[in-house]
């Protein structure tokens, strides 16, 4: 996408989110639902527009890491306002999105004429970041048989990621029972989430061989995903009460799921003096990691209707969780072998990008 | 080089938290209708709750799909 359109084109996104919002408090129920598609389709390429403004600059890592905490806390928030307006306010439950969408809505075309006045990437950030450029198809072909074997795997384990913390986002209230905790108690626990997470991307932002990054935040997401499996594995031995659950899952969710999502494909990009940009590879990963999503509901819904909630999430977890750490590992053994290889002959150009930093 | 700094904290503050209140909003905009139960409602013999998520989740991921031209 050409700079000058990022702002129209958010513009005309959140315009049409707004419209179905309306529509679907307007519409008859149950038929009001069809509404919510448009609200999707409207709403899929909203972070690769906003992460265009920011990428390929010095102080990507950090402004990424910000970025991505609003991933974090914003669901929990969401639904905590969501509940304020119906219990506190009584809104009724088909009007609260549009109502909380009108004011979100203005908002959003504010900040995207904020956005668009930051300067271009300078010089010195062109040198440190290798510069960002649109790719066509060929050259996303190009790009993903180079790196097959590392992309498979993360686009799969994306995959798993993703279907986790959709089932838990969309169904916690019905996973834990939220009716003894305030309205605001998920988004502070979400909030907490997120401020560790900010402080640990910060931390890997300061690196900065590209390299050592790419291996630290592999090991991070490895932590993250064993913790989640370790806590459904021993779920009923633990009995975690339901806030530190909750404030766990969080933690080992988000990590590996921002990992991706901001530092991870700038650093890759960088590393191997990509020509390209990294929205490409986000969009890609949330696009099979969303079909993801669509699959575990639709299965949910056809085959397992009976299944306890607690249940159906542990063994997920559990079975997912396990193929991440196993895909992460072998992430880590491509990089440790391309290395070797690229150093020795590949492109000469890569060797002095990683020297250079 | 202290003058450097300042103006990286300030670009830091203007740039990352545009950022993070532009996206923070656009789950404004997509998710509060995950906190309600819909108890008792369904849509052609789904659940009225799993499919407000499964339809709009459809919507996303086809987005997502044309937004790999477009975004790349």
């Amino acid at each position: 996408m050409r700079r000058e359109d990022r702002v129209r084109f958010i513009i005309a996104s959140v315009s049409v989110a707004e419209l179905s919002l309306l529509a679907f408090a307007l519409l008859p129920v149950p038929y009001n639902v069809c509404a919510l598609f448009f609200n999707g389709l409207s709403l899929g390429c909203m972070w690769g527009v906003i992460f265009s403004f920011i990428e390929g600059r010095r102080l990507t890592g950090i402004l990424a890491s910000i970025m991505g905490i609003s991933i974090a806390f914003s669901s929990g928030l969401a639904k905590s306002l969501g509940l304020f307006l119906m219990n506190d306010l009584g809104v009724g439950c088909f009007w609260m999105p549009a109502v909380i969408g009108g004011f979100a809505f203005v908002l959003i075309i504010l900040l995207a004429f904020i956005l668009n006045a930051l300067p271009a990437p300078s010089e010195e950030d062109i040198r440190s970041c290798t510069k960002r450029v649109p790719m066509d198809a060929r050259q996303r072909k190009a790009i993903f048989f180079r790196f097959a074997p590392l992309l498979l795997m993360l686009f799969v384990a994306n995959l798993f990621i993703t279907i986790i913390r959709d089932v838990k986002e969309d169904f916690l209230v019905n996973i834990v029972d939220t009716s003894q905790f305030s309205a605001w108690a998920i988004s502070g626990i979400d909030g907490m989430v997120t401020l560790i997470i900010l402080a640990l991307f910060i931390l890997v932002s300061m690196i900065r061989d590209h390299q050592r990054v790419l291996y630290t935040l592999l090991w991070m997401v490895i932590g993250g995903t064993f913790l989640l499996v370790g806590i459904s594995y021993y779920y009923e031995q633990l009995n975690l009460s339901p806030l530190v659950w909750m404030f766990l899952q969080s933690l080992g969710v988000y990590i590996a799921f921002l990992s991706f999502q901001t530092l991870f494909f700038e650093r890759f990009v960088a590393c191997f003096n990509i020509k390209g940009n990294v929205g490409f590879f986000i969009v890609s990963i949330d696009f099979i990691g969303y079909l993801g999503t669509v699959g575990v509901l639709v299965f949910k819904e056809a085959f397992v209707a009976h299944l306890n909630w607690i249940e159906f999430y542990n063994t997920m977890v559990l079975t997912l969780g396990t193929a991440c750490c196993f895909l992460f590992m072998g992430c880590i053994l491509y990089f440790m072998h391309r290395s070797r290889v690229v150093r020795k002959e590949e492109i000469p150009s890569v060797t002095t990008a990683l020297s250079l930093n | 080089m202290k003058r450097e700094k300042v103006s990286d904290l300030l670009f830091i503050f203007w740039a990352g938290g545009a950022a993070l209140l532009s996206y923070a909003l656009v789950y404004a905009l997509r998710k509060p209708f995950t906190a309600a139960t819909f108890d008792g409602l369904d849509f052609m013999g789904m659940d009225y709750k799993t499919a407000t998520s499964i339809i709009q989740i459809a919507g996303y991921v086809l987005s997502k799909f044309m937004g790999i031209k477009w975004i790349s």
